[in-house]
C-alpha cells in the first residue's frame, strides 16, 4: 500500500499545477458545503438564542406582514406601525396574561450614514421582570492608556463603577395627546372630543382641575409641556369661555406678534385679543411655572382636533432663557434645548454599543437623532395668465439631526443577542425623542400557560376595541424565519450540488487525462506483472488523495474564511430582513468530519471510471501507444 | 520442470494483426524450441516478426493460431489472470526504450514488480542492482542515469521476481557499442550463473553471435536456426 501511495503521490506531484487546480476545485466545493452546513446549524442556534433571550413568548404588534413584523421584533428594522399605549391596559385584563411589557423601538440613521442607532423604549419594571437575563454589567471596560515613557497607546481592561438601570422619570406636566399621536403644546381653546392621558383638565367655568375621565364636550384649556415648545399649533374655529364668562368664539387668526383675532362665524364680527389679555388667561392658569404657551389649538371636526401647522406668533418667551430658544427665519421658536446637563436622558447601553462608542458608565453621550421636519421655503412660480413671477410659500419635508445628550448610567452584560448593540431608554423618554407620543411598536406578553396561546390569540382578534393588532407567537416567528431560511438553503444546496458535480467531473477529467498520458507507463506495469487490480488501485488512490487534500483545503477555507463568509451572509441577509446576532456560522466536528468523508466519497466515485479505464488497458497496445 | 526439457516450444505459431479490413501476417508458422538456460539471439530485418515473437512469448499478446507452450503451459488456454501470473513470476521483459518509471528511483523501479508479487525483500532488490553493477546508484532517478545504466536497472527490474525466462527486445538498440557489449556480457553471466533462459532480439550481428544460438527470422518464418 505504501508503494501505491508513494507512486500516486509522485504522479500527482509530477503534474503539480493540474493537481493543485483540481484540489482547489474540490476545495471550493467542500468549502461551500462546510459553510452551508455550518451556516445551517449556526443560524438555527443563533435564532434560538435570540428567541430564548426575548423572555416573552408573544408579541402584539400593529397589523402588518408577519415576516416584516418578525423582522421588526427581532432586529428592529423595516417600516414600523404603531399601537397606542392604552392597548397595554386592555390586554392586561386578559385572564391568561401573567406579565406584559410595552416597548417602543426606533432606529435612527447614524450621522455618517453608517448603520443605525437602535433605541428601545422600555418600561423598566415589567421589562426586567420578563427579561431577568438582561443584566447590568460590572464596570469592567477597556481603556486606552498612554505610556508616559514611550507615548504608546495600549488598551487595558480596568475596573469602573457598577452601572444601574435608569431612574424612572415622571414627566411633568401632564400632556394632552391627539389621536394622531401628536402632542398639544399650546393653549387649547375649543370644543369637541379629545384624547388625553392622565392629564388634569381644567374646567374654565369653575377654574378647578379635575381628573375625571369623562369625555368632555366643552371648552378645554390645556397646559403646554415645558419640553415641547416645538410648534405644533393651530388655527381654529371654536370658542373659549374665560373665567369672567367672556367667550371667544369664531375663526381665530393671528394678527401680529401681540394680537390674535377671532372672527365670528355667524356675524362675521371680529374681535381681537391682545397678548395682555391672553396673558391674563395664562396667569389665571398659573402658567408661571416655566411653561410656555406657544400656540393655540382650536378644532371642531368630528375626529377630534384639527391640528394645523400654522405657527402662532404669540409665544410667551419671556419666561425662558431666550438663548435657549432657537428660532426659525420667521422668528418663531423652533426647538428648545433639552440638553441642559441635568436634563440629560438616562440611557443604558448594550455591551457592543458601549464598546463601539468607547464609553463607560457615567459618561455623556451625544447622539444626533434623525427627524423629519417641515421647512417653509419660498418658490418662484410664473403666473400663466399675467406672466409675472410670484413667490409661493411651501412646506418641504426635510431630514434634520437633532442632538440629544444622554447620560450613560449602565452597560449591559454581553448577551450574544441584538440587545448587545441596542440603546435602552425609558419608554416615555424615547416617545418624546422620536415624537411618538403614547405609541408602542410592540407589547411583549408572557402567558400563564403557553398551551392557551390559540385561545388567547382568538380572544385578542375578537376584541375589536384593540384595533388592528396582530398577535405573534415567537415560536411561529421562528418557524416563519426557518421556513424562509429553508427555502434559501435548498437553493444554496442546489448550487452546492452543482459545485460538487463540477468538482467530480473535474477530478474525473484530471485523472482520466493523466491515465491517458500514462497509457504507456500503465502498459509497462502490466508487462512487468501488475494486475488489473494493482492498476485500478493506484489510479483510484490518486483520485482519493486529490479529494482528501481538497477536503482538507476546503475545510480550512471554510473555517478560516468563515468570518468573511459570515460577513457576506450578513450583508445579503440584512437586505432581506432579519439576521440573528452573534455567530451565524458554527462549525461542529460532525460537520467537518461529514464533509471530509464526503470529499473522500467524491474521490471514490470520480476515481472509479478512470481507474477502470486504466485497468482494462491491454499491455501490448498500451506500450505501443507511446511509439 | 526438468532441467533439460525446453522452456519454450512453438508449433506452427501464427500471428495475424487486423488493421481495419487488412490482415497483416506477422508470424506465418514458427517452430522453435528453447531449452532451459539457453541464450538465444533472434535476428532478422525489420518486420521479420522478432518483436511479435517476443510479445507472444512474454504473454503480452495472444497468438492467432498454432501452439505456444511456455514452461509447460499452453498459453492459448490461459485466461488473463493466468497470463499475468506468468508475466509476474516466470517472465522478465527488457525493452529497447528501457521504460523505467520516471518518478521512481532505481531501487523503487526494481521493487515495483516485487510489490505486485507482494515481495517486500529490500535486500533482494538491492542485491540485484549490485548484481547488474549499480550497487552505488540505487537511489538515482532514471534521468540521473546514463542509457547503459538505465538498461541495467530495467534488467534488474526484469529479474526482480526471479523469472525463468528473460525476454529482451532490442535491449541495446539505444546504447553505444561499449554499453551494448557490457549488457551482453551481463546476459551471458546471468545465463551462466543463474541458469536463466535468455531470448534477445537484436540487429547487431556481433552481439547476436555471442549467444548460444541464433534464430534468424524473415517475413514471419524461421529462415535459419544456428547452434553455435
Amino acid at each position: 500500500m505504501k508503494k501505491y501511495l508513494n507512486l500516486a503521490y509522485k504522479n500527482l506531484y509530477r503534474r503539480k499545477i493540474r493537481s493543485i487546480l483540481t484540489i482547489g476545485g474540490v476545495g471550493v466545493a467542500v468549502a461551500v458545503l462546510v459553510s452551508l452546513l455550518g451556516f445551517n446549524s449556526g443560524y438555527r442556534k443563533a435564532l434560538n438564542r435570540d428567541i430564548d433571550n426575548m423572555g416573552y413568548q408573544i408579541l402584539v404588534t400593529a397589523k402588518g406582514c408577519p415576516y416584516e413584523l418578525a423582522t421588526v421584533a427581532l432586529a428592529g428594522t423595516g417600516s414600523l406601525r404603531y399601537l397606542t399605549d392604552d392597548t397595554v391596559a386592555k390586554i392586561k385584563e386578559d385572564k391568561d396574561v401573567v406579565e406584559l411589557t410595552p416597548m417602543m423601538m426606533n432606529a435612527s440613521v447614524k450621522e455618517d450614514g453608517n448603520g443605525f442607532y437602535t433605541f428601545w423604549g422600555i418600561d423598566l419594571d415589567s421589562y426586567t421582570k420578563l427579561r431577568p437575563m438582561v443584566k447590568i454589567a460590572n464596570g469592567k471596560h477597556k481603556e486606552k492608556i498612554t505610556d508616559p515613557a514611550t507615548g504608546k497607546e495600549t488598551e487595558k481592561e480596568v475596573d469602573g463603577p457598577m452601572g444601574r438601570w435608569f431612574n424612572p422619570v415622571k414627566l411633568e406636566p401632564d400632556e394632552v395627546y391627539l389621536k394622531n399621536g401628536r402632542i398639544l403644546t399650546g393653549l387649547i381653546v375649543g370644543e369637541g372630543q379629545y384624547e388625553k392621558s392622565g392629564s388634569k383638565e381644567l374646567d374654565p367655568l369653575t377654574g378647578e382641575f379635575t381628573e375625571t375621565k369623562k369625555a368632555f364636550k366643552t371648552t378645554k384649556i390645556m397646559l403646554p409641556s415645558r419640553l415641547y415648545t416645538k410648534t405644533d399649533v393651530v388655527g381654529i374655529t371654536g370658542f373659549v369661555t374665560l373665567k369672567d364668562n367672556t367667550q371667544i368664539k369664531g375663526d381665530v387668526t393671528i394678527v401680529d406678534n401681540n394680537t390674535i383675532k377671532v372672527t365670528s362665524q355667524e356675524t362675521k364680527q371680529e374681535k381681537t385679543y391682545t397678548k395682555a389679555q391672553i396673558q391674563k388667561i395664562e396667569d389665571e392658569l398659573s402658567l408661571k411655572d416655566g411653561s410656555v404657551v406657544i400656540g393655540v389649538l382650536l378644532s371642531e371636526t368630528e375626529d377630534g382636533y384639527n391640528v394645523a401647522d400654522i405657527p402662532l406668533s404669540y409665544p410667551n418667551i419671556e419666561e425662558i432663557d431666550s438663548s435657549l430658544v432657537e428660532t426659525d427665519p420667521q422668528g418663531n421658536p423652533k426647538v428648545v434645548d433639552h440638553n441642559k446637563s441635568d436634563d440629560a436622558i438616562e440611557i443604558v447601553l448594550g455591551w457592543e454599543a458601549a464598546q463601539i462608542a468607547f464609553i463607560q458608565v457615567g459618561q455623556k453621550l451625544t447622539i444626533k437623532v434623525r427627524e423629519m421636519d417641515k421647512e417653509k421655503t419660498k418658490e418662484k412660480v410664473v403666473d400663466p395668465v399675467s406672466g409675472k413671477e410670484a413667490e409661493v410659500e411651501k412646506f418641504v419635508e426635510k431630514a434634520v439631526f437633532n442632538s440629544y445628550t444622554f447620560k450613560v448610567v449602565g452597560i449591559l452584560e454581553r448577551g450574544g443577542s441584538k440587545d448587545d448593540g441596542s440603546y435602552f431608554v425609558q419608554l416615555e423618554q424615547l416617545q418624546r425623542v422620536f415624537k411618538k407620543y403614547k405609541m408602542l411598536t410592540g407589547i411583549g406578553i408572557k402567558l400563564k400557560d403557553l398551551a392557551t396561546l390559540p385561545m388567547f390569540t382568538d380572544r385578542m382578534y375578537a376584541r375589536k376595541e384593540l384595533g388592528e393588532t396582530q398577535v405573534i407567537s415567537l415560536a411561529e416567528v421562528k418557524g416563519t424565519i426557518l421556513n424562509l431560511v429553508q427555502t434559501a438553503k435548498i437553493l444554496v444546496m442546489a448550487v452546492a450540488s452543482i459545485a460538487i458535480f463540477v468538482a467530480l467531473i473535474g477530478v474525473m477529467n484530471t485523472i482520466l487525462m493523466s491515465v491517458f498520458e500514462r497509457t504507456q507507463e500503465i502498459g509497462i506495469m502490466k508487462a512487468i506483472g501488475a494486475s488489473k487490480f494493482d492498476i485500478f488501485r493506484f489510479i483510484w488512490l490518486e483520485t482519493i488523495i486529490i479529494c482528501a487534500l481538497g477536503g482538507v483545503f476546503g475545510t480550512l477555507i471554510a473555517v478560516f474564511g468563515g468570518k468573511g463568509i459570515e460577513k457576506l451572509i450578513r450583508v445579503v441577509m440584512s437586505r432581506a430582513g432579519y439576521v440573528p446576532a452573534g455567530e451565524i456560522i458554527s462549525f461542529t466536528p460532525q460537520i467537518i468530519i461529514t464533509c471530509f468523508i464526503g470529499a473522500i466519497v467524491l474521490g471514490i466515485l470520480s476515481g472509479i471510471w478512470p481507474a477502470y479505464r486504466a485497468a482494462k488497458m491491454r499491455p501490448i497496445e498500451a506500450i505501443r501507444s507511446g511509439e | 520442470m526438468e532441467n533439460n526439457t525446453h522452456v519454450l516450444k512453438t508449433e506452427n505459431l501464427k500471428k495475424v494483426y487486423k488493421l481495419y479490413a487488412e490482415e497483416i501476417v506477422a508470424l506465418k508458422g514458427v517452430d522453435v524450441e528453447v531449452k532451459k538456460g539457453e541464450f538465444v539471439s533472434i535476428m532478422g530485418p525489420s518486420g521479420a516478426g522478432k518483436t511479435t515473437f517476443l510479445n507472444l512469448t512474454g504473454c503480452l499478446d495472444k497468438h492467432t493460431d498454432g501452439n505456444l507452450e511456455v514452461l509447460g503451459e499452453n498459453l492459448g488456454s490461459l485466461n488473463e489472470g493466468q497470463l499475468r501470473n506468468m508475466r509476474l513470476h516466470h517472465l522478465g521483459f527488457v525493452f529497447q526504450e528501457f521504460f523505467l518509471i520516471k518518478e521512481l528511483t532505481a531501487l523503487e523501479n526494481v521493487q515495483l514488480p516485487m510489490s505486485f508479487a507482494n515481495n517486500k525483500d529490500m535486500d533482494w532488490a538491492k542485491h540485484i542492482l549490485e548484481r547488474v553493477g549499480l550497487g552505488k546508484r540505487i537511489s538515482h532517478r532514471p534521468k540521473e542515469l546514463s542509457g547503459g545504466e538505465m538498461q541495467r536497472v530495467a534488467i534488474a527490474r526484469a529479474l526482480a521476481n526471479k523469472p525463468d525466462i528473460l525476454l529482451a527486445d532490442e535491449p541495446t538498440g539505444n546504447l553505444d557499442t561499449k554499453n551494448a557489449q557490457s549488457i551482453y556480457d551481463l546476459f551471458r553471466q546471468l545465463g551462466k550463473e543463474e541458469n536463466i533462459t535468455i531470448i534477445a532480439a537484436t540487429h547487431n550481428v556481433k552481439l547476436a553471435y555471442q549467444a548460444d544460438r541464433v534464430v534468424h527470422l524473415r517475413e514471419g518464418n524461421v529462415e535459419k536456426d544456428e547452434q553455435l
